[in-house]
């Protein structure tokens, strides 16, 4: 079988690029950005010689670049996305690229595409706290209102959904949380928002979507071969209350100040911020009420679908946090729930987040 | 009378044009237009206009603007203004106007002959801080100005750069001064009002010294400018660090230090007073218009006048004002035309200079 990997030299794609390999694949093309940092699918390469990797370098927005990277495809993993920048250039090298590898598949007759999103496109804004949100909860119906990321993440599903009414390939799309591991210990901005020195905690008791990374490649890697067509979240199993997640961090990789602040707090503060639209763009638009809402809000996002496809989480939320950590030292064991209870959507304040 | 305005190009400058539209009261974004309908679309959702095109002149003939914004790559700039212009609208070019002086100057004609204002997106040159300098300079507070000095620390890898970087086909590389054409508006527009008409560029460096992957990407550049009364450097660097944007005038009698970044302009004078107490002097005065300058941008904080751009907004008021009132335009056409002569100079230096080198 034939694999593309886009986004193949970042966080996941790397890790899905070793999955890959161990799992006996023979030839992985990884679809890679000039700038792009080779360190890591190098290493995979000389440990795993037995599968081919294959560097297409290029850029997703150039339509001649995704026709090289096609060519004799059979699945596509669709990694690549853009999580900074402003929000043309986040909506560019997501969606638009996103185009331009559907149109070079549906040319090369590519039979199969695994789409990985982010649980950010569910409109949870107007949800109660506590709301399970299933694959089947509404996509958010105006994404003008929310985050550069969540915004293309939110058309760009649109886009695949619109080409596979128009043409037969598979889609699946999955939905993972916050993607975290080793070789990503930046504290997600729904855990805390940086300011300087200060971490800024909101809403602290909501329990994070986490998706460790190991886990989200196995479910990724599920997604190229036998899950159903349709969409997935993926997101672990009891997954920590932002504080305690705060406070490991704390003791584990980095000393920081957290100031807690409530999201009834928070929103007050957000309503009078738009109010006297104090603001008038010295700010960026981020922390309105209907983003808080929507980050912040409780919710939590049900994977049963993915786990009754037979996706089993590898390793536990407690171990992954613990080996991207990557201390000896041992946190207190997080309070078993009987399930997982997650918040919220990712914002481009923090990086880390899928 | 509010204005009906239209953007062509909804990438990247797009973005700070539309946040300035939507503050002014006389005016009305009403449609945009990208060759890419995608971008278009996503432009028209995120700011609430209702009309998304991918054919500009669809868009002129069917919404009728009376200003339209050109933001798209430079190379497109002439292009886009004369059917704009052909189409009885007034323009708003990003910088640069053109690629040559030659067809910059062709654009101010034609606008000239059709009865349309124009101007260009000089971000920086209504930049409070640096109206603040110029009002300080021709009240005398320094003397005649003697020397200038613009410097401008650039990231390679920061949002715009990384794009530049990442992408062999991105339109910066099909300018023929590459990075720095881009960037020089950003300098050589501080240097207008001060310098004789007739000053010429001069010691022009320009090498490549980081880890760019296109070779031909200078991405340091020296030059003077020299004049009869005055001469000017200007700095464009990727290496230099804390990024910023810096401008100095020297007098005659004191000198004023601008730092856009921050949004601080000093003034550095003697005190009059001997040895270290004078030393100290200076010091403490330094200070003093620090935190002077520190509490006035506070204040401008709270009044919602402290944005990344403040010059922008300033800009396009003005020249909204001079479309209502049929007024001069902000940026005088011979001022563009100066800068855009003197970017000719060093584009051609570069190239010649790299030509030599091949």
């Amino acid at each position: 079988m034939s694999i593309l990997v886009t986004g193949a030299s970042g966080f996941l794609g790397s890790h899905l690029v070793e999955h890959l390999s161990v799992s006996g694949a023979k030839h992985v093309r990884c679809f890679v950005r000039p700038s792009s940092d080779l360190a890591k699918l190098n290493e995979l390469r000389d440990n795993y010689p037995s599968t081919h990797l294959q560097y297409i370098v290029g850029n997703l927005l150039s339509l001649p670049d995704a026709y090289r990277a096609m060519e004799g495809i059979e699945v596509v993993y669709h990694l690549a996305a853009e999580m900074r920048g402003t929000a043309p250039t986040v909506f560019a090298n997501t969606v638009v690229a996103s185009r331009n590898i559907l149109d070079a598949m549906v040319k090369h007759g590519v039979r199969r595409v695994v789409l990985v999103s982010s649980i950010c496109v569910y409109g949870v804004a107007n949800l109660p706290r506590d709301t399970a949100v299933t694959e089947d909860t509404e996509v958010e119906t105006q994404p003008e209102r929310r985050d550069a990321y969540a915004f293309a993440k939110i058309q760009q599903e649109k886009l695949f959904r619109q080409y596979r009414r128009n043409h037969s390939f598979d889609l699946i799309i999955l939905r993972p949380g916050v993607i975290y591991g080793e070789g990503r210990t930046e504290l997600p901005s729904r855990a805390g928002l940086r300011l300087g020195p200060l971490v800024l905690q909101i809403a602290a008791r909501n329990r994070l979507p986490l998706t460790y990374v190991k886990n989200c490649v196995t479910a990724v890697a599920m997604a190229g071969v036998s899950l159903p067509e349709g969409s997935y979240n993926v997101v672990d199993e009891n997954p920590p209350k932002a504080a305690e997640y705060v406070r490991w961090y704390r003791s584990l990789v980095e000393k920081i100040t957290p100031v807690r602040l409530s999201r009834s707090s928070m929103l007050l503060l957000a309503h009078i911020f738009s109010r006297c639209a104090l603001s008038k763009g010295q700010v960026p638009p981020v922390l309105t009420p209907y983003q808080i809402k929507s980050i912040w809000g409780g919710h939590r996002f049900s994977n049963e679908r993915l786990k009754a496809a037979g996706w089993d989480s590898r390793a536990s939320t407690v171990e992954g946090i613990l080996r991207a950590f990557q201390t000896p030292n041992c946190p207190a064991q997080p309070r078993k729930t009987t399930q997982a209870v997650m918040v919220g959507q990712p914002s481009p304040l923090a990086s880390g987040e899928n | 009378m509010t204005l009906r305005v239209a953007i062509v190009g909804c990438g990247k400058a797009s973005e700070n044009h539309a946040a300035e539209i939507k503050k002014l009261s006389n005016a009305s974004l009403i449609a945009a237009c990208d060759s890419e309908p995608l971008m278009a679309e996503q432009f028209c959702l995120r700011h609430g206009v209702g009309a998304s095109y991918t054919d500009f002149v669809q868009l002129l003939t069917e919404q009728r603007p009376d200003i339209v914004h050109i933001a798209t790559p430079p190379q497109s700039h002439a292009d886009l203004a004369l059917t704009a212009i052909e189409n009885g609208c007034h323009v708003m070019v990003e910088k640069p106007l053109a690629e040559t002086s030659a067809v910059a100057s062709e654009v101010i004609r034609y606008a000239e002959r059709n009865g349309c204002k124009l101007t260009v997106g000089w971000t920086y040159y209504f930049d409070p801080v640096l109206r603040s300098m110029r009002e300080r300079v021709a009240q005398g507070n320094i003397g005649d100005p003697v020397h200038l000095d613009a410097f401008l620390a650039y990231d390679l890898h920061g949002r715009f750069g990384a794009a530049v970087l990442d992408d062999a086909a991105h339109w910066v590389h099909g300018l023929r001064g590459k990075l720095v054409q881009n960037n020089l508006d950003h300098l050589l527009s501080f240097m207008v009002d001060f310098m004789d008409p007739d000053s010429a560029v001069s010691n022009l460096s320009a090498w490549r010294a980081t880890d760019s992957p296109y070779p031909d990407i200078v991405d340091e550049l020296r030059l003077t400018l020299a004049g009869d009364r005055i001469s000017a450097h200007v700095g464009f660097s990727c290496r230099a660090r804390p990024l910023g944007h810096f401008f100095t005038v020297v007098g005659s009698k004191n000198t004023l230090r601008l730092n856009l970044s921050n949004q601080t302009l000093t003034e550095d004078s003697s005190s009059g007073l001997p040895g270290p107490l004078g030393r100290l002097a200076c010091g403490l005065d330094q200070t003093r218009q620090l935190a002077s300058q520190s509490l006035s941008n506070l204040a401008r904080v709270i009044r919602s006048d402290f944005q990344a751009l403040p010059g922008l907004g300033y800009l396009l008021s003005a020249f909204y004002r001079s479309v209502e009132r049929d007024e001069n335009v902000p940026i005088p056409y011979a001022h563009i035309l100066r800068v855009s002569t003197w970017i000719d100079h060093v584009v051609n230096g570069i190239y010649d200079a790299q030509a030599v080198s091949q």
